[in-house]
């Protein structure tokens, strides 16, 4: 994680604490997904080769959360990054840093120390504009409609707590 | 896990049967694969002979041939033997040196194929783990899936772990081995290794299964097959369809579907052998679970595919529930299709007559050019074939049965047989006269196709009758060795049948000639002495069937023939029936091998029998001969002549009735083997009785022809000469005389039944 930017960690955070929530069980393996994930994002969307036919012959896809989360944990982070910068126009440049560096607290588990004054809290509007972007994002990424409302719900969650 | 099917084994009353282990024969893949390399590197020598005519310089080559035909000794007129023979040397080796270039083009370019294949092979590891994004799977990133291929590993007994490399962000629960002998890799998906935590059985049941290919060994061929097929389209379709473009119009329509129809054939193979790898996969796969494990499960959720025909072809992995029938029972995989004879035998003509072409560079006579032409082919399709009819009958016998049938197998091969040389590109350049299903259907050459059916036909009769005999004999000891060692003879058998029939059926216009003057020496032998009907003066002593008739390896092809089943009886002792581990993937299970009790001194006594009739019947005659003709007449060239044509009259009759009559007394299920062993006997008998009768006769004048006492020798080239085209000529009479013999048996049987049904006795 230390050679990651802090957009990556960032995605990397938001992504594992969804993942805690919408699939425990590809915990294991977040580390090595998000690292492959964070070198080529786009390999998530690139259609297979067909050198897999070749193969055990499984040609349905199962869906993991994961690589899921860690896209939408980026559109959305970003989408983030968009509103926060709105409201800095109004508060000062200082409240962005505050929640990011609230979010990289809680994956370095840290988020026991004290909480900064005056961290802006997501509006519900603005968490509800979260849920669909990561709800449309994951079906994008032809992830089942209930793990995508559960990953969707998830992040949310792990939004809101932060 | 979405994705991942609930099939569940369904509890059944009855206990499922101790499924067979189909590996006990070497699975088809090997073979198919090899007709496959075959086939490619026939056409290929055919497309880059093309080219180097294309690219050669006419007016240099017709100097070239020019200069060679002055050489000729039917140019320089020279009529002395020795200087004869001299210049046809010396016209040949300039004719050799001429076509030398033609040579080099063709080896070049079959060696660009062939290294253009190893080359994609031994890039298609780093192509994968490029294109698939492969990283190695370390213990820090996932010490429990570690830890579990470690030991599936070891479950599979493979000697050597491979690499395991995977994409975490592959979605798909699949895996892939790859690599060859040494760098052996499998790839895993990120979907299947998360499985290992979520599903554990579905992971093993796909880990299994990919390390099950490195176990059977079909990974190395898979990609070669594919590699193979690439190259072929890079190295030989795409050229020759280059130099075609100048040669337009009917050349190039004549030509495209015959490129066409070849590159749907490897195309087929080559699918056709990833498909059948699968399965074996499976079952090897399923030895190490069990039948209730994961991959029941794993293969259930696979979709079934849809499409008809050539979409089933096009495929590269079997129907799910076939894959998933052969869990249940791999019975199944025991039966032979005629189908893939029928591939057999295009295959292994398709390119026949190009490798000939090769062959013709460094072998000069046309008989043996063919049987070493063949030699590349039939060991392949004797592999198919003959596995797969010794695989079906092993299953049969297992369990109680006496053998398949063959009939159906035969006549799909003779079809490959008439279809694949019309498929040849080598068919462009010569006129359609010289294939044999054109001509046929044209309503020609009607003795030339059913001497092909009959005798493809027989060759499979007789692969069944081998694997029933040993099969049976060898109760519950393993037929690996023995399965290898007679098809290997039926390799060698299958080589001097193609060898003979295509050099006879190409000689045809020269038989008749040669037959032509075959009936002038009648007639003038007649004149002195009685020889015969023409027809049969001819049969006996034409030149042109003799040419073939005395091929050095005929005999050795017969004494296959006869031996090869018949020598089942010598492992027939010591048989036991029991529980056998390794003839069943489950425990319990019992071969039931039907008793067998093979005759093999009565066909030989008969043989034997026959041939001391012979050395009788010619004494007989010698006496006749030495009181009834005057010493004049006995002392021509002609009565010698026609003394010896007599002698071998009476062999080929000895050796009829010797086959007609070990038919008729066999007590073996196949009676033309006895009949081939009792004529093969006889010939070999009248043999020495033809050779050895002038010195024998030379020392006891009562049935010498011409006073010489004790003077008489015949040599041993001419010995060897008759011994030839005696057995030869004799096994095509003791087959008759069987053929005969087997048809007065069944008349005789049937009437018996109907006299019985008729007095109401039932039957």
């Amino acid at each position: 994680m230390s050679a990651q930017s802090v957009d990556d960690a960032l995605v990397a955070a938001l992504a594992r604490a969804s993942v805690e929530r919408a699939a425990p069980e590809e915990l294991p393996l977040f580390r090595a997904t998000s690292t492959a994930y964070f070198e080529n994002p786009a390999a998530l969307e690139q259609r297979r080769s067909r050198d897999e036919m070749l193969g055990f012959g499984v040609d349905a896809a199962v869906m993991l959360v994961t690589p899921v989360a860690l896209a939408v944990a980026k559109d959305v982070i970003e989408f983030i990054g968009t509103q926060l910068r709105a409201r800095a126009e109004k508060e000062g440049e200082g409240a962005i840093d505050r929640v990011l560096n609230r979010l990289l607290r809680r994956d370095e588990k840290e988020a026991a120390s004290p909480e900064p004054a005056g961290v802006p809290e997501l509006t519900d509007e603005q968490l509800e504009q979260v849920r669909a972007l990561a709800l449309e994002k994951a079906k994008q990424l032809k992830l089942s409609d209930a793990k995508a409302e559960l990953l969707a719900e998830s992040l949310v969650g792990s939004l809101a707590t932060a | 896990m979405s994705g991942v099917g609930s099939t569940e084994p369904t509890e059944s009353a009855a206990p499922p049967r101790p499924r067979l282990n189909p590996f006990v024969f070497p699975s088809e893949t090997t073979f198919r694969f090899g007709l496959l390399v075959t086939a490619v590197l026939g056409a290929s020598l055919y497309v880059w002979n093309w080219i180097s005519t294309v690219v050669a310089d006419p007016a240099e080559e017709v100097a070239e041939f020019r200069a060679c035909f002055v050489l000729s000794p039917l140019v320089t007129g020279v009529t002395d033997v020795d200087e004869f023979s001299a210049a046809s040397d010396a016209f040949t080796a300039c004719l050799n040196a001429a076509n030398r270039d033609v040579l080099w083009w063709m080896l070049g370019g079959t060696a660009g194929l062939v290294a253009l294949t190893i080359a994609f092979v031994l890039a298609a590891p780093r192509w994968i783990e490029r294109r698939r994004r492969l990283e190695p799977l370390t213990e820090e990133e996932a010490p429990a899936v570690r830890a579990r291929l470690r030991e599936l590993v070891r479950e599979a007994g493979l000697d050597e772990e491979p690499r395991f490399l995977w994409n975490p962000l592959d979605q798909t629960a699949t895996g892939l081995a790859y690599g060859y002998a040494g760098t052996y890799s499998v790839a895993l998906t990120g979907g299947l290794v998360i499985r290992q935590i979520a599903d554990p059985p579905a992971f093993d049941a796909v880990v299994r299964h990919e390390l099950a290919h490195i176990r059977n060994r079909d990974v190395a061929i898979t990609y070669a097959t594919v590699a193979l097929w690439y190259a072929f389209l890079v190295a030989a379709v795409a050229p020759f369809f280059l130099t075609l473009l100048d040669d337009g119009g009917d050349g190039l329509s004549n030509l495209s579907w015959r490129v066409v129809a070849l590159a749907a054939l490897v195309y087929g193979t080559r699918n056709s052998v990833l498909r059948s790898r699968e399965v074996y996969a499976d079952v090897r796969a399923s030895a190490g679970e069990g039948r209730r494990g994961g991959l029941r499960r794993v293969l259930g959720s696979l979709r079934k595919p849809v499409g008809g025909v050539f979409a089933r072809l096009r495929r590269l992995h079997p129907d799910p529930a076939v894959r998933l029938a052969a869990l249940d029972d791999t019975r199944p995989l025991f039966r032979f299709s005629p189908l893939v004879a029928f591939g057999s035998g295009v295959a292994a003509t398709i390119a026949y007559e190009n490798v000939v072409t090769l062959v013709s560079f460094f072998v000069d006579d046309p008989i043996d050019m063919r049987f070493v032409a063949a030699l590349a082919f039939a060991p392949f399709a004797v592999g198919i074939v003959g596995y797969g009819i010794w695989r079906a009958t092993f299953a049969a016998v297992a369990e109680g049965g006496t053998g398949i049938p063959t009939v159906k197998i035969g006549l799909a091969l003779a079809a490959g047989f008439l279809v694949g040389p019309e498929l040849s590109l080598a068919q462009f350049i010569v006129t359609d006269d010289d294939a044999l299903l054109a001509s046929l259907l044209r309503g020609n050459d009607f003795p030339w196709g059913a001497a092909l059916v009959l005798g493809l036909v027989l060759f499979s009769g007789w692969l069944g009758t081998v694997a029933s005999y040993w099969a049976r004999s060898l109760g519950d000891r393993r037929p690996q060795i023995p399965a290898f060692l007679t098809l290997l003879a039926g390799s060698a058998v299958l080589s001097a049948f193609m060898g003979v029939f295509y050099v006879a059926r190409d000689t045809r216009e020269a038989i008749d000639f040669s037959t032509k003057g075959s009936a002038l020496q009648h007639a003038a032998v007649a004149e002195t002495a009685w020889a015969g009907p023409v027809w049969l003066w001819q049969a006996l002593l034409d030149p042109a069937f003799l040419v073939v008739a005395q091929r050095p390896f005929i005999p050795p092809a017969l004494a296959l023939l006869c031996a090869v089943p018949l020598a089942a009886v010598l492992v027939g002792g010591g048989r036991r029936d029991g529980v056998t581990d390794w003839a069943f993937l489950d425990p319990g299970g019992q071969l039931r091998p039907s008793r067998l009790g093979l005759d093999v001194v009565r066909p030989l006594a008969i043989g034997l029998g026959a041939g001391l009739a012979f050395w009788a019947l010619l004494l007989v005659l010698r006496f006749s001969l030495h009181n009834g003709v005057s010493a004049e007449t006995r002392a021509t060239d002609a009565f010698l002549l026609s003394f010896y044509f007599w002698t071998l009259v009476l062999a080929l009759a000895a050796q009829l009735a010797a086959g007609a009559l070990a038919a008729f007394l066999s007590r073996n299920p196949n009676r033309l083997v006895d009949a081939l062993a009792a004529g093969f006997v006889a010939g070999s008998l009248a043999t020495l009785g033809i050779v050895g009768g002038p010195s024998v006769a030379s020392c006891i004048d009562p049935i010498a022809l011409n006073p010489a006492p004790c003077a008489w020798t015949v040599s041993a080239s001419f010995s060897w000469d008759v011994f030839r085209q005696v057995v030869a000529q004799g096994a095509l009479g003791s087959l008759a005389g069987g053929g005969l013999a087997l048809g007065l048996r069944a008349w005789l049987d049937r009437r018996r039944a109907d006299e019985l049904s008729a007095a109401g006795v039932p039957g």
